[in-house]
Order: structure tokens, then C-alpha cells, then sequence
């Protein structure tokens, strides 16, 4: 029996054929991307296309099952291509690079598809083809996994929440002091090691850290002084490695483990609430010291003090030995094992002597490596997911007809949720996009089509006319490139006016923000802002340039500031379980000394400005953070 | 940066210019091309009329994470500027700039730059953040005023 007879049975003879007529895009050919190319094959997708900047690493084979050994350092698309041809009945076209370069895969060529499916691992390049997205109105179907968890979300621009719609989390960072001298969990003293130990004795060129602004994250005057002499003596430390003085192994392990702690116990404040750290015992140390056996040990079992302090030893040597020969800076990678056994055990004795429980070399080499564990089942079930949401969003099940884009599922793992214990997997409906996201509805898009000859006569000042006139907007507007970062033009700036368009670097894929800055007056109604895409045009055009045809429509001025991102009052107490397995560095500090700074009132007329809106929307979980997540090893 | 860091920047700098209190500036800096950086600003502190700090105004550096407005944006005075709750680096210690603390959203550079304003002639000795100015406030007054009026001179309006 063939294949498609059992879609057929699903979708219908004519929607299949709908199916066949279809192209979609994949982005991202690794944990998700794979899933979705098989499952986009087996719904027999006309045309698939397929974008991954990477190439395969040893480590993706376990999960992203088209990859195998031989296929290590090739291009992802178009291996995955390859290996998906015996059972492919689709049109495959893959391509090497990266989803944002807008030389290689401007707005035009993303016009090209029916549906977007997203399997990538970072915060721009989502937010980026969920602004294409917004664009082309295309649906895209966002998705990510986190361990265990995961999440898809349908967007139908104009009708759902996009990707901006919600607050993203974002990483926090450990006061200095924290690390420095008053840890309290392993992850500190992992950070010490890998941030700041292994920084100050196998790299160069090293300033302070603290010189360049940093706060100290405390007030203690005597403890910023031991923070500062610290870094100082550190330095004195690295002469012995960098002379390969191994005699002189004893000092280092001397001075972090036993005088550094010592100086710590002299600043009796910062002990008052907190257990004292004990120095390392000398004993242990000399020990260390004369025993040179290099027993094998177990990366999974947790060694003893003293098997961590024998591995530190084994491991400067190694290093110093790779420092005299290599010559360059050495960089801490999880891969690397002496970085990685040097780091581990730092960051163990640490622990031992701040009576913190020690970790095993896999658990720590997950935490400094900031890993995630990638399973390859949740992918599978997420692409799932995702490929048949897509025959919904296509709306091509008869039998569950889609008639209103809110009636569209998203799904995401109850464990992503905390919203219920018992099931794994919840689909609330879609909700209406945020009225207040800056991405999906406080803003038109349009395309602007311009020569070459366009760019290079038309002066900034003559497009901002332009635009004026044409969308009827104020003598108050501002022109803000937003795929760059940068203003270009608005009431009290116009240094730029004169320069031509090419002069400014703008062209094919520059984004630019055309924005009412003057209201009508009593500063509660502005033009919607407009946000163009550039478009080198095929054809020649009259006078150049081609303005998009847009509906003109305003918004309403915010009360206050506070709505867009009232959400995030909501949607803070999300799952913290993740934090146990990443790096996410999100827990709140202990009430150390740094949390004793100034409170103070603010001016009077704040308070009144702040209108409590919190708007009540579907409680979601977040898409699980992925940004700087390095995938399972 | 996402849309939301960019627009918020803009929307700043709009109230700003539409209203800010007498004395200060605020603008962008600007980018090697000659365009505007709404990530990182400069802006002038008046001190208060009748206090010990109101011949200056005092430079001050603003810079906005990309993930502002979750995350307050980064307060400097010149680095060594004189004062208890200072930091060495330039570091300004406020509440309200502090993640932790009592940073909203919703905080604006208005907002901001008066709180600063404000902390200038009211230090809080109990919250020091570098020697030298702390030691003299609580130690030595005169010292202390002599220094803050030196300091004023040096950044004259």
C-alpha cells in the first residue's frame, strides 16, 4: 500500500493534493530539525527546503539520527538531505548558512513558502524569522525543547501572539562577592573556577575583571580590599605557570586553599549568618603533593577529597606543560580535559572547604559546559507535534475545520508549565496578539522597493519626505534602522539628512522604523509606526523607489510603560526546575551584604505614572531559554 | 537587541525631549558612522541649588542592555568621582537600578537621572561604596564638603 493512501484517508483526496502543491521551511537541521524533515517527508510536503549554518559534531549522534560518524564536519542540511532520500518522495532543497544573512536569504525568497517550521536553538534567530514571518504573514510554527520539556506555538501573523508577544528570560549573573568569598552552592564555586581561576592563571592578558566597572556586590570595605590583594597575588601565581615551575605546585594549592580561606575568616562580618569555610588541611595537601600515581578514576563517581586534590595537581602539570609548548592562552572547554579536570576539582575543593556537597566531573562538566541535556524523545514528539499542528494551520483537516486562527493549539510539557501535575502535555487555544507588542501589533510593515540608482541619489532627507507624505505623517518622525541598531533620523537629529541612502549603508535587507514622534496633539493618539524592508527591485521603476501601499491606522498612546511588559509579573514563577540543570545562574541571592544598598524613594510624580495593568492572557509557559545552550556531549 | 529594547529606547528618548527637567541633558551617543547609539548615553546632573554640589554639572554614562527594559541599564559617573555610595569604577549604587532591587520596567531615564540627582547631597553613609568619600562624610565633614566643592568646580556648569 502506498503511502500517501493512508494521508489521503486522513486529509482528503483534494487536500492532499493541496499537501503536494505546498513548500515549507525548515530552520534548523539538528535535535528538532531532523525530526521535522522526516515528518515533513512522511506528510508529503510538495517542497521542503531546509537552512542549518552548522556542521555535524560528534556530539549531535546521538539524537539527530540522519547524522552518522563519516558525516562529522559536513554541512547539516545537506547531509540531512542525503540521508532521507531512500525514503523521499518530496522535492528537498537544502542550503548551508545562516537564516538571518539577508545576502543569502532575503524577505523575496522567503515569499516563497506556504508554512515556516522553526527547530533552532537561540533567542535572535527566532525573534528574527518571527519578523519575517510578521512580514510575509506567513504561519510559523515556533518550537524548542529543554531536557525533558518542550513547546510549540503556532503564529498566524495579524491573528496570534508571536514570538515577541511574550516575555523571553534572560540570564542573571552572581554578585562578585559571591563568587569571590561567599559561596553557597556548587554552582558558585564552579564559576569561580571556570571564570575566574582558570582566567587568572592560563590566559595573558587579564585585566581585573572588577577595574572596568563591575560592581563588587558588596559594601565590605575590608572585603573589597582582600578582593582586590587577591586578583593581585593571583598574577604571582601565574609566574609559576608560566615559568613550568612544578616544585612550586605546593604554593598555588596553598595560597587558593589555605591562606586565601584564612584572610576570608579575618572578615568576621561576612560570617555572622554563614557556616565558616575550614582551609584545606596541610596534610592532605603534602600528601597530594608526594603521591604521583595517576589512578584512573571514574568520571561519574564522586572522588574524595583527596582524589581531588591529586587530579588538581595532574592537571596543572598537564597545563603548564601545554602552556610552555602551545604558547597561546589556554581556553576552558568542556571537551578539554585537563581545562575540564583542572576546573572540576577547583571548583570541588572549593566546595569542600565552603561545606558545599561536591559534584561528580559529569555533573560539572554539564554546568560549566552549560548543558542541556537534549533528548532525543522530546525533539520527537515536539517535531510531531509541530508537523501535524501544520495540517491544521494549513487548515486542511476537514473533519476540524480551522475557522478562527484562536482556535489553533499550541502544546507545550506540563513540566514546562507547572500548570498541571498529571499530564504531560497541554494545548491551550492560541491567544490574540499582545495589543501591546511592539513586533506583532503596534507596528504596519510593508516593503519598499528601490533601485541601485535609488540608493545612491536618494538623500535620507528626501525618503523621510517621501514617507511623510505618502503615509500622512507629522513634521515630528523618526527613521530607526532596525536591523542595524541604530537612529538615523529624528526632530533634534538631522546630521544625516544629506547623505544619500548608500552612503548610510542601506539596501537589500535593511530594516527601517518609520515613526510618528508628534501625535495628534494631545499626546494620546500617534501614527501607527511603519516598519519597511528594503527590496532591491528586479525591474527598473519610476522615480526609483516604489512605497508599499499601507492602510493608515493609529494606535493609542500607552498609559504607561508599565503595560508591555506586564506580563512578566505574571509569568515569573515559571519553572524553576531548570535552573538545577543550567547554567541559567537565576537564584535568588541569599540576603548577602551586596543587597544592602541604598533604597531610596523615587521623584514624586512616578507613582502616579504607573497604572497597574496586568493584562490577563493565557498563562503559557515560556519557551524554554536556549540561548547559549550548548547541546548534550 | 529585540524590538522591544529598540522601541522602548526610542520612546525615551521622545518623552525626553518633550520634557526633562531644567538643568539636565540626556542625548544618545554616537556610532563610528555618524548615526545615533540609543544603547549607551551621555547625560549632565545639575547639583541641587543650595547644597554643596550646585556649581557642577556632572557627566554621566548610560548604558542599555539588550535586554532592557527587564534589566535597568548601567549608571556611571567618571570613574573616581567623589562620593560615598559611588563605586571606584564610577558605578552608580541605587536601588532603583538594581535588578534585584527595586528596578521596574516602567523606570524611566527621567526618573533615573533625578534619583541620581537626588542621591548627590543626600548620601547614605550606611550603604558605602568607596573609601575615601564615605570616610570623610562620616568622619570629617569639612573635609568632606571641601572635596565635594572642588569636585563641582571641576565639572562647572
Amino acid at each position: 500500500m502506498a503511502r500517501e493512501s493512508n494521508l489521503i484517508k486522513i486529509v482528503g483526496k483534494s487536500n492532499y493534493e493541496k499537501l503536494r502543491s505546498f513548500k515549507c521551511l525548515i530552520v534548523g537541521a539538528g535535535g528538532i530539525g531532523c525530526e521535522l524533515l522526516k515528518d515533513c517527508i512522511l506528510m508529503e510536503f510538495g517542497e521542503i527546503h531546509i537552512v542549518d549554518l552548522d556542521t555535524i559534531d560528534l556530539s549531535n549522534l546521538n539524537r539527530q539520527f540522519l547524522f552518522r560518524q563519516r558525516d562529522i564536519k559536513r554541512p547539516k542540511s545537506t547531509v540531512a538531505v542525503n540521508a532521507v532520500q531512500y525514503f523521499n518522495n518530496s522535492k528537498l532543497v537544502p542550503y548551508q548558512g545562516n537564516v538571518m544573512d539577508n545576502a543569502q536569504f532575503p524577505l523575496n525568497w522567503f515569499k516563497q513558502f506556504d508554512i515556516i517550521f522553526n527547530g533552532l536553538d537561540n533567542l535572535a534567530a527566532r525573534r528574527y524569522v518571527n519578523k519575517m514571518s510578521q512580514f510575509l504573514s506567513t504561519p510559523l510554527i515556533e518550537s524548542g525543547t529543554s531536557g525533558f520539556d518542550g513547546y510549540i506555538q503556532p503564529i498566524i501573523p495579524g491573528k496570534t501572539e508571536c514570538f515577541d508577544c511574550t516575555k523571553k528570560e534572560t540570564q542573571k549573573t552572581f554578585p562578585v562577592c559571591t563568587i569571590r568569598s561567599t559561596p553557597s552552592q556548587s554552582i558558585h564555586c564552579i564559576a569561580w573556577a571556570k571564570n575566574f581561576l582558570f582566567g587568572q592563571l592560563f590566559t595573558f592578558d587579564n585585566d581585573s575583571e572588577n577595574d572596568n566597572g563591575n560592581d563588587w556586590g558588596t559594601d565590605d570595605q575590608a572585603e573589597i580590599e582582600r578582593i582586590k590583594q587577591e586578583t593581585g597575588e593571583l598574577s604571582a601565581l601565574k609566574n609559576i605557570i608560566t615559568a613550568q615551575d612544578e616544585s612550586r605546585i605546593e604554593q598555588i594549592l596553598k595560597k587558593l586553599f589555605v591562606d586565601d580561606i584564612e584572610k576570608l575568616l579575618q572578615i568576621e562580618n561576612l560570617w555572622k549568618t554563614r557556616t565558616k569555610p575550614v582551609p584545606l588541611s596541610i596534610l592532605i595537601i603534602e600528601k597530594a603533593l608526594h603521591n604521583n600515581s595517576g589512578a584512573h578514576l571514574n568520571e561519574n563517581s564522586l572522588w574524595t577529597i583527596e582524589e581531588q586534590v591529586n587530579k588538581f595537581i595532574q592537571s596543572i602539570k598537564s597545563l603548564m606543560l601545554r602552556l610552555k609548548k602551545e604558547k597561546i592562552d589556554i581556553e576552558f572547554h568542556k571537551d578539554d580535559k585537563d581545562t575540564l579536570e583542572f576546573v572540576a576539582t577547583a571548583a570541588n575543593i572549593r566546595s569542600f572547604i565552603f561545606n558545599i556537597p561536591m559534584k561528580t566531573l559529569f555533573d560539572i562538566k554539564q554546568i560549566a559546559g552549560n548543558i542541556i541535556p537534549a533528548i532525543a524523545t522530546t525533539n520527537a514528539i515536539i517535531a510531531g507535534l509541530s508537523t501535524l499542528t501544520s495540517l491544521r494551520v494549513l487548515n486542511l483537516l476537514c473533519y476540524a475545520a480551522t475557522k478562527s486562527a484562536t482556535d489553533l493549539n499550541m502544546a507545550f510539557t506540563a513540566k514546562a508549565s507547572n500548570l498541571s501535575q498529571d499530564r504531560y502535555i497541554s494545548n491551550p487555544k492560541l491567544a490574540p496578539s499582545n495589543p501591546y507588542c511592539p513586533v506583532s501589533s503596534r507596528v504596519n510593515r510593508g516593503i519598499i522597493q528601490i533601485t541601485e540608482m535609488g540608493l545612491s541619489t536618494i538623500s535620507l532627507y528626501q525618503l523621510t519626505n517621501l514617507l511623510r507624505e505618502k503615509y500622512i505623517f507629522p513634521e515630528e518622525v523618526s527613521i530607526l534602522d532596525t536591523s542595524d541598531n541604530r537612529l538615523l533620523y529624528d526632530f533634534d537629529f538631522d546630521d544625516l539628512e544629506g547623505k544619500k541612502l548608500t552612503d548610510l549603508s542601506l539596501g537589500e535587507g535593511s530594516v527601517l522604523l518609520f515613526s510618528d514622534e508628534e501625535g495628534d496633539g494631545t499626546d494620546l493618539k500617534f501614527k501607527k509606526p511603519i516598519e519597511f524592508y528594503f527590496e532591491i527591485a528586479s525591474g527598473p521603476l519610476e522615480n526609483e523607489i516604489l512605497l508599499p501601499q499601507i492602510e493608515s491606522s493609529y494606535i493609542t498612546a500607552r498609559r504607561s510603560l508599565h503595560d508591555e511588559t506586564s506580563e512578566q509579573d505574571l509569568r515569573e514563577p515559571q519553572d524553576k526546575s531548570k535552573e538545577d540543570q543550567t547554567i541559567i545562574l537565576d537564584e535568588d541571592e541569599e540576603t548577602a551584604p551586596e543587597n544592602k544598598r541604598l533604597k531610596r524613594p523615587l521623584p514624586e510624580e512616578s507613582a502616579d505614572e504607573v497604572t497597574e495593568e496586568i493584562r490577563k492572557k493565557n498563562k503559557i509557559s515560556e519557551p524554554p531559554a536556549e540561548d547559549n545552550v550548548i547541546e548534550l556531549d | 537587541m529585540s524590538s522591544l529594547c529598540l522601541q522602548r529606547l526610542q520612546e525615551e528618548r521622545k518623552k525626553w525631549r518633550k520634557d526633562h527637567p531644567f538643568g539636565f541633558y540626556a542625548k544618545p551617543t554616537k556610532k563610528a558612522d555618524g548615526t545615533m547609539n540609543l544603547q549607551k548615553w551621555e547625560a549632565g546632573i545639575p547639583g541641587k541649588e543650595n547644597t554643596i554640589w550646585h556649581e557642577g554639572v556632572f557627566p554621566l554614562t548610560i548604558e542599555y542592555p539588550d535586554e532592557y527594559p527587564s534589566k535597568p541599564p548601567k549608571v556611571k559617573f567618571p570613574a573616581g568621582f567623589y562620593h560615598p555610595n559611588i563605586y571606584p569604577s564610577g558605578t552608580v549604587c541605587l536601588s532603583i537600578l538594581n535588578e534585584d532591587q527595586d528596578w521596574r520596567p516602567d523606570i524611566t531615564l527621567k526618573q533615573i537621572v533625578l534619583g541620581v540627582q537626588d542621591l548627590l547631597d543626600s548620601p547614605n553613609p550606611n550603604s558605602p561604596a568607596q573609601e575615601p568619600a564615605w570616610r570623610a562624610f562620616s568622619r570629617n565633614k569639612a573635609e568632606y564638603e571641601k572635596k565635594v566643592i572642588t569636585q563641582a568646580k571641576q565639572y562647572t556648569k
